[in-house]
């Protein structure tokens, strides 16, 4: 039984080296916070998943892929029809909309625009590490990531790990100390098989492959969201969202990426029990589209867009925004929603809360001391 | 560079047959001469073939859905369908073509080229593109397009049928074209813009943001392109055929990065249509264009960080040459002879897997003749391992999910998920075609003595494993070796 044994061995060192986190979160007489950030690849339609309802601007834009069955939660804004776990949460008073905001980038790049969104920085390529990478590092909070690579937004961090459910089984640990010991003049890849050797038992079993399957993947994040030694924040990657041709409204390209994220959030939601009081799951993308549709049914690359954000970390349901407008006048370079605030700004507010740490020490760590106003009172007050 | 690392850092490494050439720099550079002929066996579907095989496809899943209510029955036809199309099949086979070829071929370093190019001009994953088209388009027209201009190549891929399907070409319409003014004058909604393909030409395919193209660089490169989609599609549904419809083209000059298109020609169906091709060249003879791509082959053979040395090489070539691609291939070549440094280099999964199989001599693919299909069976395990395991390793090479292609470094490429599928699938060697009766000490012996510079260190740990009778953890000390996962 060479498994067993390794699953045992694997066990036993998770137990010793996650020892002093434990202690040090009962001697703080704390509960974990987690941050779920659901990463939306190919620009993320804000005007899609949030419609203004306010008049009829947006639909005379957009005859072919308007929203027609959109779901009011304000007398100017809606959700869409697919959105139907953030809606119950919305109810419940467990989820926020920031509406109107960008990361600082407004190059329409897929390419540039996703390592910002990840890196925190201003200069594409320039980073080589991420915004929550930086901030947890030093904190003693272990990150996961729920994809194969190892996203760039959590890059810097220590003690991380990536995952997605396999068949295949590794063989015992002698084995994987013989390799131990051959990378050692190779920092990274030795460190990566440090957690890989570290992993919990769960991790170990062989599963079916799923990556299409993100409720199956949502629920490996609620077990370890939930485990007190587990890790505190959580990565998905949800790509599809790049819409040129084909858009869809109620229904469609668009909308089937949204229920994805959907799925993702109710099965938190269903899945972490108790735990979801002290998590918030945040959605990213690089960039919203144009409030027109295109020649093929489609939006094409805008600017501003929305944050979806949902958790029991949140006091209230509410619509964030200073909104600008749809208005030609009020449209980013006469074309795109307009971004009212820098997208970071939000996001170290929910990091700072999470973390419990002070605004400005986050901004410092993960932003690089940015001028981001403190949103924390807006969204957490 | 050391001659052994360097095969493997331009090539596949060595088969436990072959020879160390006694010239490396030549061996590699004189396989980018000529374009090699595909040495699978089985038989070789034309692009147009598969073209064909596709339209098919899609018209009966059509009918089906359309006639078939009952959704039970409905399931039970398009089963029928998938292996009588050979949907499930046809990836798979492709995928069996290019790793035969790789493992086995007598120009591996043409291969790895290849190989890059493909993923360069990066087809992605929808609309059944890596199952019936990706494949064969690199095979009839990347291919042969090696040995000629890059130029060539960035003009002809542009307007091959899958990067016209993926990127909605086909769907963009000049505001002022025939076809919009004529319906404005009927009181119908236009069909305006795609910008996407537009915006990947210049970012992804030619000159990169470091240009400091600006957005209505972007939309006049739109413009351009406006026209050139399928010319038998009905109601910008996809046909097979790609031309150039003048009636679609935005009309008048437009101008990108300064550079300023005029609309030639009389007759108004082909009026507009050099267009493409001269922007085409200007783009491709830019030193924007040239420092780009230079960077990217090093980058893909040398480090993830080449120096400026190492680009120059390259770009020196470029120039000379007028961009001929035998000459940019060979000038990669050599700036890796003379700056490579072994183990620099983090392999992708495929690359890697691709290494694994010709350095062990591992029956991989497998047998040409295990992928001949009847069209009506379940494929069996052999037939699908090839598309599985590449999809455990994270690399099906026909199915990146954004146009920028996979990734090439090695922050992107080693992660915890990754080395745990990596480990795993060795540690299984069955999976890959070695025979588990075999002697795995002395398959991994060869490929230490084959293939490593300095092969004391693994020689004297494999005769440790040996003498403490634990041959089984032979394989994985040296295919999974940092040695093995770089180049």
């Amino acid at each position: 039984m060479r498994i067993s044994r390794r699953i045992f061995l694997a066990g036993s060192t998770s137990l010793i080296l996650t020892a002093p986190l434990l202690s040090k979160a009962i001697a703080a007489n704390q509960t974990k916070n987690n941050l779920v950030i659901i990463m939306l690849r190919g620009g993320m339609d804000g005007l899609t998943a949030v419609p203004f309802i306010g008049n009829n601007i947006l639909t005379k834009a957009r005859p072919d892929i308007g929203v027609s069955k959109p779901i009011p939660i304000s007398a100017n804004f809606a959700l869409h029809p697919m959105l139907k776990n953030y809606k119950s949460l919305w109810d419940q008073g467990k989820a926020s909309i920031f509406h109107a905001s960008s990361i600082p980038y407004t190059g329409r790049s897929h390419f540039e625009g996703q390592y910002l969104m990840e890196s925190g920085g201003t200069q594409p390529y320039f980073d080589k590490t991420g915004w929550i990478g930086r901030a947890l590092e030093g904190a003693g909070l272990k990150g996961l990531s729920i994809s194969l690579p190892m996203p760039l937004i959590l890059r810097g961090g220590k003690d991380l790990d990536s995952f997605m459910p396999s068949k295949n089984r590794l063989p015992n640990d002698e084995v994987l100390q013989l390799l131990h010991e051959d990378y050692q003049d190779d920092k990274m890849l030795q460190e990566v098989l440090s957690t890989i050797r570290k992993r919990p038992i769960a991790m170990m079993e062989p599963k079916s492959r799923s990556d299409r399957d993100m409720k199956g993947l949502a629920k490996i994040a609620a077990q370890q969201l939930s485990d007190p030694s587990g890790p505190s924040v959580a990565i998905f990657d949800i790509g599809g969202f790049d819409t040129h041709a084909d858009q869809g409204g109620d229904y469609g390209e668009h909308a089937r990426q949204l229920k994805q994220f959907d799925d993702v959030v109710g099965t938190l939601r269903n899945l972490m029990g108790k735990t979801f009081d002290n998590t918030i799951i945040a959605s990213l993308t690089e960039f919203g589209r144009t409030m027109s549709q295109n020649g093929g049914s489609g939006t094409e690359h805008g600017y501003g867009t929305a944050i979806l954000m949902a958790g029991g970390l949140l006091p209230k349901s509410r619509i964030i925004s200073d909104w600008p407008g749809l208005e030609q006048k009020n449209l980013f370079e006469g074309r795109d929603l307009n971004s009212s605030i820098d997208a970071r700004a939000v996001y170290a507010s929910i990091l700072a809360r999470v973390l419990e740490s002070d605004h400005k020490k986050i901004v410092k760590d993960a932003f690089f001391n940015a001028d981001l106003p403190n949103m924390t009172k807006r969204i957490f007050l | 560079m050391k001659p052994r690392s360097f095969i493997r850092k331009v090539g596949f490494g060595l088969r436990p047959e072959e020879k160390l050439p006694q010239d490396p720099l030549n061996w590699a550079k004189s396989q980018m001469k000529s374009v090699p002929k595909l040495i699978w066996p089985g038989k070789i579907y034309s692009e147009k073939e598969m073209l064909d095989i596709r339209v098919d496809f899609t018209t009966q899943e059509d009918k089906i859905q359309k006639t078939e209510k009952n959704p039970a029955k409905a399931k039970v036809e398009r089963n029928k369908l998938y292996r009588s199309s050979g949907r499930r099949y046809f990836e798979s086979y492709e995928l069996a073509i290019r790793h035969h070829q790789a493992v086995y071929g007598k120009q591996p370093v043409f291969e790895r080229f290849w190989h890059f190019w493909g993923n360069h001009f990066t087809i992605i994953d929808k609309n059944k593109l890596p199952i019936f088209n990706t494949g064969p388009m690199q095979r009839d027209q990347l291919r042969p397009l090696m040995t000629g201009r890059f130029a060539d190549m960035v003009y002809n891929i542009t307007l091959s049928w899958p990067m016209i399907k993926s990127l909605d070409n086909f769907k963009s319409r000049g505001p002022n074209s025939k076809f919009n003014t004529y319906r404005r004058a009927k009181n119908k909604p236009e069909k305006g813009l795609n910008e996407n393909h537009g915006r990947e030409l210049l970012e992804l395919h030619t000159i990169s943001p470091n240009s400091g193209y600006t957005q209505n660089d972007v939309i006049n490169t739109a413009y351009i392109m406006t026209g050139w989609g399928f010319t038998d599609g009905k109601k910008g549904v996809e046909g097979k055929k790609i031309g150039y419809q003048g009636s679609l083209h935005e009309p008048g000059t437009h101008t990108v990065l300064g550079k300023k298109y005029k609309s030639d020609g009389f007759s108004s169906k082909t009026k507009g249509k050099n267009q493409l091709r001269d922007l085409v060249e200007n783009l491709c003879a830019s030193e924007d264009c040239r420092n780009f791509i230079a960077w990217k082959l090093c980058r893909h053979f040398i480090c993830d960080d080449p120096k400026p040395g190492m680009v120059k090489i390259v770009t020196d070539a470029w120039e000379n040459s007028k961009g001929m691609l035998p000459d940019i291939h060979q000038a990669v070549i050599e700036a890796t002879w003379k700056f490579g440094k072994s183990n620099d280099k983090f392999l992708s999964p495929e690359t890697w897997l691709i290494q694994v199989a010709r350095m062990t001599g591992a029956d991989w693919p497998g047998n040409p003749k295990v992928f001949e299909y009847d069209f009506k069976s379940k494929l069996n395990y052999k037939q699908k391992k090839i598309k599985n395991i590449l999809a455990e390793l994270g690399h099906l090479p026909f199915r990146a999910k954004q146009p920028n292609g996979f990734p090439d470094t090695k922050n992107e490429w080693l992660s915890q998920e990754f080395l745990v599928r990596r480990i795993a699938l060795i540690n299984n060697p069955i999976q890959i075609g070695l025979k588990i009766n075999s002697s795995l000490i002395d398959i991994s012996k060869t490929v230490v003595e084959q293939n490593f510079d300095e092969p004391e260190k693994f020689i004297n740990l494999l005769n440790s494993l040996e003498l403490h009778k634990e041959k089984s953890k032979s394989l994985i000390s040296i295919l999974c070796s940092g040695k093995v996962l770089k180049a």
